[in-house]
C-alpha cells in the first residue's frame, strides 16, 4: 500500500523533469558576495555579534524566513527555490568568480569555459543574435584584475560572451556595434551594397559552411544598420509600467533587457550586478563586496534594488508564459562572514552562501539545504558551483555524453533536490 | 457530406489496392529477369544446436545475383521444418524450438532448395532467465544503460547503471537492493519500476523503451518473477560471431540485410543472441538498423554497423550502391594512386568527380596549404607566365622547399603538442618551436620525429622535444596525448569506464599508461628547464581492481617492457613498420590538413566504429609513407599532385550531395592566422605581434600566449582568438574552432583590425595613390593580391561606378578594398 501510494508523487517529479528542457538561461550574477545571513538565511537566534540588525519575515515557503529587506521576494517564494548550503573553494573574488561561473579553480589546469559558453557551443549560432550575452558594464573584476573564467576557456574565445551594457535609464550600449571613427551606418550599407553587386558577377561558392557564414554576415550587418534587428535591445518599446516595475536602476533595467533577450530566444544571458566588486572605490559600481557599511548598503540600496528586480522578473516571465522554459538563477561567488567585523560589516565567507532557482524544470517553493545556527557552515550536503553548472547544462540538454565530448564539467553531479 | 464520406472510403479502398499492387511490383522489380534471377543460395548457419526453451536461432539466407552482388533472401524464402513439430520458423527466419530432437530445416526459393540441420535439447530442463546474459544485455539494448541515460557517471534521476552493463556488481546492487528494492517486485513483477518505467506505464523521462508484448519485457518480467537471481556462477561470454562478419556490399533495391549474432561461452556452449544484441550505425544518413538486427540502406555510401553484446563489439562495414539513370562514368584522368583509389570509390558509389580547377584557384589554394600565405602579385604573374605543362608540379616542389613551409607546418604541430608559454614558458616555447621547424625543414622521418619526442631524456633545454612531457605533465596526460597524437585514439574515455564505442577497456587505459608512469620530471635551478629520467620501479594500479596494470598496447596486447626505460618498448612498438596505426594516423592528418577533412573523420578519432571513407586509399598512403621511410614531404607532394586535390570546388549534378568521398574540393574559411596574414598582405599593412620580430607572420607565431596576460584590459577583442586560434590547452585539433560566429562577421564589418589596415597612413592604398596609379590599375592590384586573379570587366565596372558616385576618392577606395576582403572568394580557401 505504501509502495503504491509513493508512486504518483514520484511520477509527478518525473513529469516535471520531462518538461525540464530550458530554452534559455538567465543568470543574475550578484558579484562581490551578497550577505546570506542578512538576506535569505537569517539567524535571529544567533548571538548579537552574528545576527545583525534586521528583523525577519515569513515567506510563502513553510519554515523559510527572510530578513525584512526582501518583502517582495518573500511574497513570491512559492515560485522559486532557495539553496542555503552553497559552498565554494576559493575566498578571493576573481578566483571565486571563476569557480562560480566555471565550476573549477583558475589554477587547476586550463581555464574552463563559463557555463554560458558550454550552452552556447551546444546550441550553436542559430539566430540573428549571439548565443551568450553579458549584460553589464564589463567583465566582472576586482580592482587588481578581471576573472579568468568569464568566457570560452577551453572551448575558445569564439564562445566568449557578447557584451551589452544598460544604464538606469534603459540606454543600451553595445561596444562591438559602436561605429568606428569614419564609419557610419550609411557607409556600411554602401559597402554591403557594393559587395552584393560583386557577388552577382560570378558564380558563388556554396556549401553548408558558406551558407552559415552568409547568415552570420547578414545578421551582423543587420545589427549594425537595421533598427529592426536591434529591437531586442530597445527598452523604449516597453510600457512605462513595466519599466518601473523592474526599477529605474542599472540592475533593474538590465534585467528587463535580459527578459527581452530571452524573448528573442537567446540561449544564455548573464546579468552582472556590477563590473567591480567594490562599493566605494573610484570607478566602482557598487558591487556586493560590503566590507564597510554592509548593513546600511543592504538596507538602503542593494536589497531594495534586487528585491524589486527579481520579483519583477518572476512576475513578468510568468505573465508572458516564459518561466516554464527559462531557467532563472540568482547567485554570487560566495557569502559574507556571519560574525560581524570590527568595522561593523562583514567580510568574505566561502563556506556557506545561497543561490536562488526558478523556472524550467525547477521545483518551486523549496528551501534546500540548511546552515548551522550561525550560518557559518552547511549542516546538510554542501552544494558547489560545479553542481550548479552541471544542473544548468543538464536542463539545457547538454547531457553527460555531450559534456564528456566537450570535455567540460568533468565530475559534476546534479542538484537533484531542485528537480 | 454523405457523398464525401463514400468517396473517401472508395479512395481509401483504392489506395489500399494500389499499395498492394506496388508491393507486388516491388517484388518483381527485385529480379529484373524474373524469379530465377538468383544464381546461388546459401544458408547460415549450416547446423546449430538450441539448448533450452528460452533460446532461439536466427537463420540467414543469402542469394547471389548474376553480377555477383549478394541479396539477403531471409524474409523472402519459404521454410519447412522436418519433423514439423521440432520447431517453428517465422517469416523473418527466427527459429523457436518446440521439443527435443534432431531434424532439418528446408529452405526453398524460386525452385532452389537448401537445408540446415537443427538439434534441440534441454526443452524440459528449467532454464531461469540469466542476469548476466539476458537481463544486462537487454538493459543495454533498450538504451537504459547508455551513456546519456542511467549509464552516465552519475546515472539519471537517482538510478545509476554501469555503462552498457560493464560492471555487473554495480548493476546488481542498483537493480535488486537500492531504493529499498522497489525497482523489482517479485510478488507482482508487472508492478516493478524496472518494467513500469520503460513501458511508460508511469512517467519516464527516457520515454517508452519497450512494450509489454516485446521479448525484452518478457525476459525481464520472468527474471523478476523467478526471484531476480544474480548467481555469479553463470558461464562467461568469451566472444561473438557476427554474420555477415565483414559486412556486405548491397545494391538498391536490395538494400536490407538481417544480421546474426552467436555468442560463445566459456563452458563451450553457443547461444544465438541476435535478439539480445544492441545495434547502431556509424552513419545514420546512409543506413538505419532496427533493434532486431535488420539493417536498411537509406542512401549511397558506407556505414559501419556497431554490434554490441555485453562487452563484445564487432563493426561490420556495409556499402550501399545504386544505379542512377543517365549516369555514365566519364573515366577522368589520374595522376597517381590517390586518384586511382578515390575514383574507384566514386565510381562504385556513382559520384562523378569535378574537373581540375583553373590556375588562379590552384595557385591560391596550394600557397595557403603549403606555406599558409597568399601568393604575391609577382608570384601569381610568374606562374601565369610559365607555359610549361609541368608548372603545377614545379610550383609544388618549390613551395615545399621554402622556409615558410617549415614555419607554417611547425605551427600545426605546435597546436597538437600544446606549445604554450603557460605550459612550458617563453624560452621553452621558442626552443620547442625551433626544433619543430627544423624537423619540418630537414624533413625528419616521422618515426624519428616520434622517437625524439617520446624518448626525450635529460635536460629539456638541450633536448627541446622533451618539452612534450612538460605540456603533458603527468602520466595520464602523457598517455592520452601520445595515444591521441600518434595513434589517433581518444583513449581518455577509458580512464573512468570502458570506452563507449570501442573495444578499449579501463584496463587498457592503465596498461598503456604503465609505459609513461616511471618517467620523472625534475626541476632544476634554471628557468623553463626540466630533467627527464626514468625510475626503475613504480606501477600503475587499476583503480577498480587495485591490481598492477601491465604494460599494454593495442592489437599486440601486453608487452614485456624494457627494464631501463619502458618508453623504449612503447616507442619501438609504435614506430615498428608492422604497426598500421602509426603511419595511417599521420597520413590521415596530412590529408585532412590539405583537404579540409580526413579519410577518417574526425581525423584523430580512429576506431572500428568510425570507418575510413576510403580504406584502400588510406592503406595505400600509409604503405607509401612507410616505403619512403616515413617521408612526410613525399606524402604531401603526392596528395598535392593528384587530380583529387586539384579538383574544382564547383559540383556537378552527379556529386553535389557528396561531402565524404572527395569528389570535389570543399571550400573552407581561412584559419585565423592565414586570414590575418592575408588581410595584412592585401592592404599592405601587416599586423605585428607581441614578443616576436615585427616581420613575423601570424602563421609562424610559436605560441598564442606570448603576450603576458594583460589584467587591466577589459573585453578587448583579439582578432586571432575570435577567428578560432586555439589556446593550445588540449591535444585535440578540435580545439581550433571551425564554427562561424556573429563576432567574426562583426569584426570584418566594423572591427578595429580590418578598419585599421584599411585606413593606415602607409598602406597599399596610400602608396598606390602616391604612385599615381590609374584607378583600374589599383583595383587590379588589389584583385591580384586578394584573389590571385584579375578583375573581370564586369567587376571593374561595378567598382568604377561605385568610385565615381562617391565624392571622397580615398574613402571610396577603402570601400572597394573592403568589399573585396569581405567576398567569400577571399575569406574562403576554395
Amino acid at each position: 500500500m505504501a509502495l503504491g501510494a509513493g508512486l504518483p508523487s514520484l511520477a509527478a517529479v518525473e513529469q516535471a523533469r520531462d518538461r525540464a528542457k530550458a530554452k534559455s538561461v538567465l543568470l543574475l550574477w550578484l558579484w562581490g558576495g551578497p550577505s546570506h545571513i542578512d538576506m535569505v538565511d537569517p539567524k535571529p537566534d544567533a548571538p548579537m555579534e552574528y545576527r545583525g540588525p534586521f528583523g525577519t519575515i515569513a515567506t510563502k515557503t513553510t519554515g523559510m524566513r527572510f530578513t525584512e529587506l526582501l518583502p517582495r521576494m518573500a511574497a513570491r517564494s512559492d515560485r522559486y527555490s532557495v539553496i542555503r548550503s552553497m559552498q565554494t573553494s576559493n575566498g578571493g573574488h576573481p578566483g571565486a568568480g571563476t569557480v562560480g561561473l566555471t565550476g573549477y579553480e583558475e589554477n587547476a589546469g586550463p581555464i574552463q569555459p563559463n557555463f554560458g559558453s558550454i550552452v552556447a557551443k551546444h546550441r550553436g549560432q542559430t539566430d540573428a543574435l549571439p548565443p551568450f550575452f553579458y549584460v553589464g558594464r564589463g567583465i566582472p573584476r576586482d580592482l587588481p584584475r578581471r576573472i579568468e573564467g568569464y568566457g570560452g576557456g577551453t572551448l575558445g574565445k569564439a564562445y566568449d560572451p557578447f557584451l551589452v551594457s544598460c544604464s538606469e535609464l534603459g540606454e543600451v550600449g553595445i561596444p562591438t556595434l559602436n561605429m568606428l571613427p569614419g564609419m557610419t551606418p550609411d557607409r556600411i550599407t554602401d559597402r554591403r551594397h557594393l559587395l552584393n553587386q560583386l557577388d552577382q558577377t560570378r558564380r558563388q561558392l556554396d556549401n553548408a559552411r558558406i551558407r552559415d557564414w552568409n547568415r552570420s554576415h547578414q545578421a551582423a550587418y543587420g545589427l549594425l544598420t537595421d533598427p529592426e534587428a536591434r529591437k531586442a535591445f530597445d527598452l523604449t518599446s516597453e510600457t512605462q509600467a513595466t519599466r518601473e516595475m523592474y526599477g529605474q536602476t542599472t540592475f533593474g533595467q538590465s534585467c528587463l533587457l535580459a527578459r527581452r533577450l530571452v524573448e528573442a530566444r537567446v540561449p544564455y544571458v548573464q546579468v552582472n550586478w556590477s563590473e567591480y566588486v567594490e562599493t566605494f572605490t573610484p570607478g566602482g559600481d557598487f558591487g556586493w563586496d560590503t566590507h564597510i557599511y554592509n548593513f546600511e548598503l543592504l538596507q538602503d540600496r542593494h536589497c531594495p534594488i534586487f528585491d524589486r528586480a527579481f520579483s519583477a522578473l518572476i512576475d513578468d516571465l510568468g505573465d508572458r508564459g516564459l518561466l516554464d522554459e527559462t531557467l532563472l538563477i540568482a547567485m554570487g561567488e560566495f557569502g559574507r562572514t556571519p560574525h560581524i567585523s570590527n568595522r561593523a560589516s562583514r567580510e568574505h565567507w566561502q563556506h556557506c552562501y545561497f543561490s536562488i532557482w526558478a523556472g524550467a524544470g525547477i521545483q518551486p517553493g523549496r528551501c534546500i539545504g540548511e546552515s548551522d545556527a550561525k550560518a557559518e557552515h552547511p549542516v546538510s550536503r554542501p552544494i558547489t558551483p560545479l553542481m550548479a553548472g552541471t544542473t544548468i547544462s543538464e536542463l539545457c540538454g547538454v547531457g553527460a555524453r555531450e559534456r564528456a565530448e566537450m570535455k567540460v564539467l568533468d565530475g559534476g553531479s546534479l542538484i537533484h533536490e531542485l528537480l | 457530406m454523405k457523398v464525401k464520406a463514400v468517396t473517401l472510403a472508395r479512395c481509401l479502398r483504392f489506395a489500399g489496392t494500389l499499395s498492394i499492387l506496388f508491393t507486388m511490383m516491388n517484388k518483381s522489380f527485385l529480379f529484373a529477369d524474373g524469379q530465377s534471377g538468383i544464381r546461388r543460395m546459401e544458408v547460415y548457419p549450416r547446423s546449430f544446436t538450441i539448448v533450452g526453451s528460452r533460446e532461439q536461432l536466427q537463420i540467414l539466407v543469402t542469394g547471389t545475383l548474376p553480377d555477383g552482388t549478394l541479396v539477403d533472401l531471409t524474409s523472402r524464402v519459404a521454410f519447412q521444418v522436418e519433423p514439423r513439430d521440432l520447431a517453428t520458423v517465422d517469416p523473418r527466419g527466427r527459429v523457436m524450438p518446440q521439443r527435443d530432437g534432431t531434424g532439418l530445416i528446408h529452405v526453398s526459393h524460386a525452385g532452389m532448395t537448401e537445408q540446415m540441420s537443427l538439434q534441440v535439447k534441454g526443452m524440459d530442463d528449467a532454464q531461469p532467465v540469466s542476469f548476466d546474459y539476458h537481463a544486462l544485455p537487454i538493459l543495454a539494448q533498450a538504451g537504459c544503460s547508455g551513456g546519456s541515460c542511467h549509464g552516465a557517471p552519475h546515472g539519471k534521476a537517482g538510478f545509476r547503471l554501469s555503462l552498457f552493463g560493464s560492471d555487473r556488481e554495480l548493476d546488481r546492487i542498483a537493480l535488486t537492493m537500492q531504493m529499498a528494492g522497489r525497482r523489482i517486485n517479485p510478488i507482482e513483477p508487472a508492478k516493478s519500476l524496472l518494467l513500469m518505467k520503460p513501458t511508460a506505464e508511469i512517467a519516464h523521462q527516457g520515454g517508452k523503451r519497450f512494450d509489454p508484448a516485446d521479448n525484452q519485457y518478457r525476459l525481464l518480467h520472468d527474471w523478476i518473477e523467478e526471484g531476480a537471481r544474480t548467481v555469479s556462477s553463470e558461464p562467461v561470454c568469451t566472444g561473438i560471431d557476427v554474420y555477415p562478419k565483414d559486412g556486405r556490399l548491397l545494391k538498391f533495391p536490395n538494400q536490407t540485410q538481417q544480421f546474426s549474432v552467436i555468442a560463445t561461452f566459456d563452458d563451450g556452449s553457443r547461444r544465438d543472441v541476435t535478439h539480445l544484441s544492441k545495434y547502431e550505425v556509424s552513419n545514420p544518413l546512409v543506413a538505419e538498423v532496427k533493434q532486431d538486427g535488420l539493417v536498411t540502406g537509406l542512401d549511397r555510401g558506407e556505414s559501419a554497423v556497431i554490434v554490441r553484446y555485453l562487452n563484445h563489439i564487432e563493426t561490420p562495414l556495409m556499402t550501399f550502391v545504386r544505379d542512377l539513370e543517365g549516369f555514365t562514368w566519364n573515366d577522368p584522368q589520374q595522376t597517381n594512386y590517390v586518384d586511382k583509389y578515390v575514383h574507384a570509390k566514386l565510381k562504385q558509389l556513382r559520384y562523378q568527380p569535378s574537373p581540375v580547377c583553373d590556375d588562379a584557384t590552384f595557385i591560391r589554394r596550394v600557397y595557403l596549404d603549403t606555406i599558409g600565405l597568399l601568393p604575391s602579385e609577382e608570384q601569381v604573374e610568374d606562374f601565369f607566365a610559365n607555359k610549361s605543362e609541368h608548372r603545377r608540379t614545379e610550383l609544388i616542389d618549390q613551395l615545399l622547399q621554402r622556409p615558410e613551409y617549415a614555419k607554417f607546418w611547425a605551427q600545426k604541430w605546435g597546436d597538437l603538442l600544446r606549445v604554450s608559454a603557460k605550459l612550458i614558458g617563453v624560452s621553452g616555447v621558442h626552443k620547442f618551436n625551433r626544433w619543430l621547424e627544423s624537423s619540418v625543414s630537414s624533413n625528419m622521418p616521422y618515426d624519428q620525429f616520434a622517437q625524439e619526442i617520446l624518448l626525450a631524456t635529460g635536460s629539456t633545454r638541450q633536448h627541446p622535444a622533451g618539452n612534450f612531457f612538460r605540456s603533458a605533465a603527468d602520466t595520464n596526460d602523457a598517455t592520452e596525448t601520445a595515444a591521441q597524437v600518434f595513434l589517433g585514439t581518444r583513449i581518455q574515455c577509458a580512464k573512468c569506464h570502458n570506452h563507449p564505442f570501442e573495444r578499449w577497456t579501463q584496463g587498457n587505459y592503465y596498461g598503456l599508461s604503465a609505459f609513461f608512469h616511471r618517467l620523472q620530471r625534475s626541476k632544476t635551478s634554471q628557468k623553463d628547464e626540466v630533467l627527464l629520467w626514468s625510475k626503475k620501479e613504480g606501477e600503475v594500479l587499476h583503480p577498480a581492481t587495485g591490481l598492477v596494470a601491465n604494460p599494454w598496447v593495442p592489437v599486440a596486447g601486453e608487452l614485456k617492457a624494457s627494464e631501463v626505460d619502458r618508453r623504449e618498448t612503447f616507442t619501438d612498438w609504435l614506430t615498428e613498420k608492422r604497426n598500421p596505426l602509426f603511419a595511417q594516423m599521420e597520413v590521415n592528418r596530412i590529408w585532412a590538413q590539405l583537404m579540409g577533412y580526413g579519410i577518417v573523420e574526425p581525423f584523430d578519432d580512429f576506431r572500428d566504429s568510425n570507418p575510413p571513407a576510403n580504406a584502400p586509399l588510406l592503406k595505400a598512403l600509409a604503405d607509401d609513407f612507410i616505403a619512403h621511410g616515413y617521408d612526410r614531404r613525399h606524402i604531401i607532394r603526392t596528395i598535392l599532385l593528384s587530380q583529387t586535390y586539384q579538383a574544382d570546388s564547383e559540383t556537378n549534378e552527379w556529386n553535389e550531395d557528396d561531402n565524404r568521398y572527395f569528389s570535389h574540393y570543399r571550400p573552407r574559411m581561412l584559419t585565423a592566422e592565414q586570414l590575418v596574414d592575408a588581410l595584412g598582405y592585401v592592404t599592405g599593412h601587416p599586423e605585428t605581434f607581441f614578443g616576436v620580430p615585427t616581420t613575423m607572420k601570424a602563421t609562424w607565431i610559436p605560441a598564442p600566449d606570448l603576450r603576458p596576460h594583460d589584467t587591466s584590459k577589459i573585453g578587448s577583442i583579439e582578432f586571432l582568438k575570435v577567428f578560432g586560434q586555439p589556446e593550445r590547452q588540449s591535444a585535440c585539433e578540435c580545439e581550433r574552432s571551425r564554427d562561424v560566429s556573429l563576432g567574426q562577421a562583426l569584426e570584418l564589418l566594423n572591427g578595429t583590425t580590418v578598419n585599421g589596415m584599411l585606413t593606415a597612413e602607409n598602406n597599399l592604398l596610400h602608396q598606390m595613390r602616391e604612385g599615381g596609379l590609374e584607378t583600374t590599375e589599383m583595383i587590379q592590384r588589389i584583385y591580384l593580391r586578394a584573389l590571385s586573379r584579375q578583375a573581370t570587366e564586369e567587376e571593374l565596372q561595378v567598382h568604377l561606378s561605385y568610385i565615381q558616385t562617391h565624392q571622397e576618392f580615398g574613402q571610396a577606395l577603402e570601400d572597394t578594398c573592403w568589399a573585396i576582403l569581405n567576398r567569400n572568394e577571399f575569406l574562403f580557401q576554395h
